[in-house]
């Protein structure tokens, strides 16, 4: 007769490379439903595939799925350098699905966008803030610290320059949030800085590329 | 009579700066005077941080981007207040870093990271970079006298409250040095914080801020309205100029202890934000109500909003308070980076061992300071544009660009080309600066700091560091027996 093991407190928690596979099926699911938002099969008469993302428009929209892709990859390096505890699995999952959900709202009309944009950005420049914390915790303060610390103070200030639009829409002022959206203004600025958002992300990423093979 | 209380107000609050200024004066050694380390709580560091951003240049300055650009000056808040949290977050860090080379300020620590060269040219631009901040408050000052001598018709009041003004600074910041500067900061933010309050009240009754909100045009509430170029300019480089400011090491390393520094420096960073904030909403009110005068639209607004002669007074006195808190570190900071590009060998020394008063040193660090308050004040009376001024200062910083970028990418490291290129920059920026537009002095400079760098680094020897750590110990045991 077989048995059943017992279970023991190590058994029932997941480790690093399980919470690390969790993550990237994670990932790709919403990748999956992120590119069905973007591109439409037609197989009526000859197959075509359509680019459903007004590129002229709303090219954030197209910037940000770089910006998944590359926040991808460089949770794959913060689980890689053990910078995540596996028991904030379920706070990442839900937080991929808003980034999923953010990325799909970037190709609509609608103004509560820069609400979900600046929640976004804010916490990820404050998370930021507090892995580069965990980096160089009592360490020696060199070029590299200074070099994270910035990158993460840059990518929060933009976040809260985010907040300007959300105030408006919040305060009844759309105008101004429209302002911020028009893709004829010479102050498009959702283009210009969720342009300079990716650039930053890709820094990033390089970034703690760099670091993740110094300590292999 | 209005103007006997407006002045009486005026004076009373200097009186009171300086008395707790002189209150307890113990013993000023050069230590006390220029660095005073592991010495003050989180509440003195917080507020000397904050008193040190707040000045009389914010005061129009911010006012005058609030009234043309609208909320663009809070951008410059989000900026301040994240380039703070990473100061407070790295000062642990930084105060580790001078314990272990055994220093206790900025300039030494780079000199012993990079070299005295390096450092000779850190002292030079960041000394000269102080210097026109100090001319700019002086110009804050001249803008008050002749604002409220003129428009308000107080006649000769005015100039004779500056004077005094001017003759406290000549006290207080030479004698009393980095101490009586964070004392002094605390009751000098208090007053601040005092008209903060009394203008967040303006703000919240019969609905102004709502009205200013809804009727401001779009172009005041992108954040946009000096252009995206601005404001990006703003978002990147402004944080990182925090982690180079002398006035800011030297309050970490006044901290008493690593939490008492980085505490200081979050709440400093939340301090400033909200006086950025106050500053850019006065000038946008001051535009909503239709003032059209920008430069002196903050004042504009106060003097139609407070009639009463000791509201009037107060807002005044905190304005010279703001002033004061500003220019006192400018002069301290200015007198030590001269004294230590004219005196190093007396700096090192003075410095080595604590308990050491090292009189001449402090005596010749104090009349620099007196020296430069005297001159700064005559280029400011020059020069009159407080723009022209602002400018001059932070486009200096850009001058140190090539040898930021041969830190982080070592193959364009050069350390005679750091030292010859900022030299050259900054010899090329003031020749620019009094002879030619002072608004663009800064690009000759640059670009021959560029040139000079990017020559010396492709044609000179690549060194990684100055002289080896053995040599330099001995030098500073020889210093220290003598």
């Amino acid at each position: 007769m077989l048995k059943t093991p017992p279970i023991t407190p190590s058994s029932r928690s997941i480790d690093n490379g399980q919470a690390g596979s969790i993550l990237n099926i994670q990932y790709s699911v919403f990748l999956g439903v992120i590119l069905n938002y973007c591109f439409r099969v037609d197989t009526v008469s000859t197959p075509t595939v359509r680019l459903l993302i007004d590129i002229i428009n709303k090219p954030e929209a197209l910037f940000f799925i770089f910006y998944f892709l590359l926040d991808w990859f460089t949770a794959n390096i913060i689980q890689e350098m053990h910078l995540s505890k596996p028991s904030m699995l379920l706070v990442r999952i839900i937080w991929i699905t808003l980034l999923g959900t953010l990325v799909i709202s970037l190709n609509g009309d609608g103004l509560w966008k820069f609400l979900l944009i600046s929640f976004y950005l804010i916490v990820s420049g404050l998370y930021d803030f507090g892995l580069m914390s965990k980096l160089f915790a009592g360490g020696e303060v060199g070029t590299q610290a200074v070099l994270g610390f910035l990158l993460s103070g840059v990518r929060l200030v933009l976040g809260l320059v985010f907040l300007v639009p959300t105030v408006f829409v919040v305060t009844g002022r759309s105008d101004v949030a429209l302002e911020w959206d028009n893709p004829n203004s010479p102050f498009d600025l959702l283009f210009i800085i969720s342009g300079l958002y990716l650039l930053l992300k890709i820094g990033r990423f390089k970034y703690l590329s760099s670091i993740a093979e110094a300590r292999r | 009579m209005n103007i006997a209380i407006f002045s009486a107000v005026v004076l009373a609050t200097l009186i009171l700066t300086n008395i707790i200024a002189f209150l307890g004066r113990g013993k000023n050694t050069f230590l006390t005077y220029s660095f005073d380390p592991n010495s003050h709580i989180t509440l003195r560091i917080a507020l000397s941080m904050i008193g040190s951003i707040v000045g009389g240049g914010m005061f129009f300055g911010v006012g005058q981007i609030g009234f043309e650009a609208g909320i663009t000056g809070y951008m410059i808040g989000i900026s301040s207040l994240v380039g703070l949290f990473i100061a407070g977050t790295l000062s642990p860090q930084f105060r580790k870093a001078m314990q272990e080379e055994g220093v206790n300020n900025l300039i030494d620590l780079i000199e012993r990271k990079f070299s005295a060269r390096v450092a000779v040219a850190f002292s030079l631009v960041n000394g000269i970079i102080v210097f026109f901040f100090l001319a700019a408050q002086f110009l804050a000052l001249y803008r008050f006298a002749t604002f409220v001598s003129f428009d308000m018709g107080y006649g000769w009041i005015p100039w004779m409250l500056v004077f005094v003004v001017f003759v406290t600074l000549l006290f207080y910041p030479i004698i009393g040095g980095l101490r009586k500067d964070i004392t002094s900061d605390c009751v000098q933010v208090t007053l601040i914080a005092c008209m903060a309050i009394y203008f967040v009240f303006l703000f919240c009754s019969e609905k102004t801020f709502y009205t200013m909100w809804a009727t401001l045009p779009v172009k005041h509430l992108t954040g946009a309205g000096y252009g995206v170029v601005f404001l990006i300019g703003v978002a990147f480089l402004y944080p990182a100029i925090f982690l180079v400011r002398m006035d800011v090491w030297q309050r970490i390393g006044a901290a008493s202890d690593d939490r008492a520094a980085t505490s200081a420096m979050k709440v400093a960073g939340v301090g400033s934000l909200l006086f950025y904030i106050l500053f850019t909403s006065l000038g946008m009110w001051a535009y909503s109500t239709g003032i059209t005068d920008a430069q002196n639209a903050t004042l504009n607004i106060i003097a139609k909003v407070s009639s009463n002669p000791l509201i009037f007074g107060l807002v005044i006195g905190s304005l010279f308070a703001a002033v004061l808190s500003t220019a006192d570190t400018n002069i301290n900071n200015a007198s030590l980076f001269f004294t230590r590009l004219l005196f190093p060998e007396q700096w090192r020394v003075a410095l080595a061992k604590e308990n050491t008063s090292n009189h001449t040193l402090l005596l010749k660090s104090r009349l620099l300071g007196l020296f430069l308050t005297f001159l700064s004040a005559g280029l400011a009376w020059e020069s009159q544009d407080l723009v022209e001024l602002m400018v001059g200062a932070f486009s200096l910083l850009l001058i140190f660009f090539p040898t930021v970028l041969g830190l982080l990418y070592p193959p364009w490291k050069s350390e005679k080309g750091a030292f010859f290129g900022v030299v050259l920059g900054v010899l090329c920026f003031l020749i620019s600066f009094f002879t030619w537009n002072r608004k663009m002095a800064f690009l000759p400079g640059i670009a021959i700091s560029a040139l000079v760098y990017y020559v010396m680094c492709f044609f000179g020897q690549r060194t990684v560091c100055c002289k080896p750590q053995p040599e330099r110990k001995a030098e500073m045991n020889y210093l220290i027996s003598e």
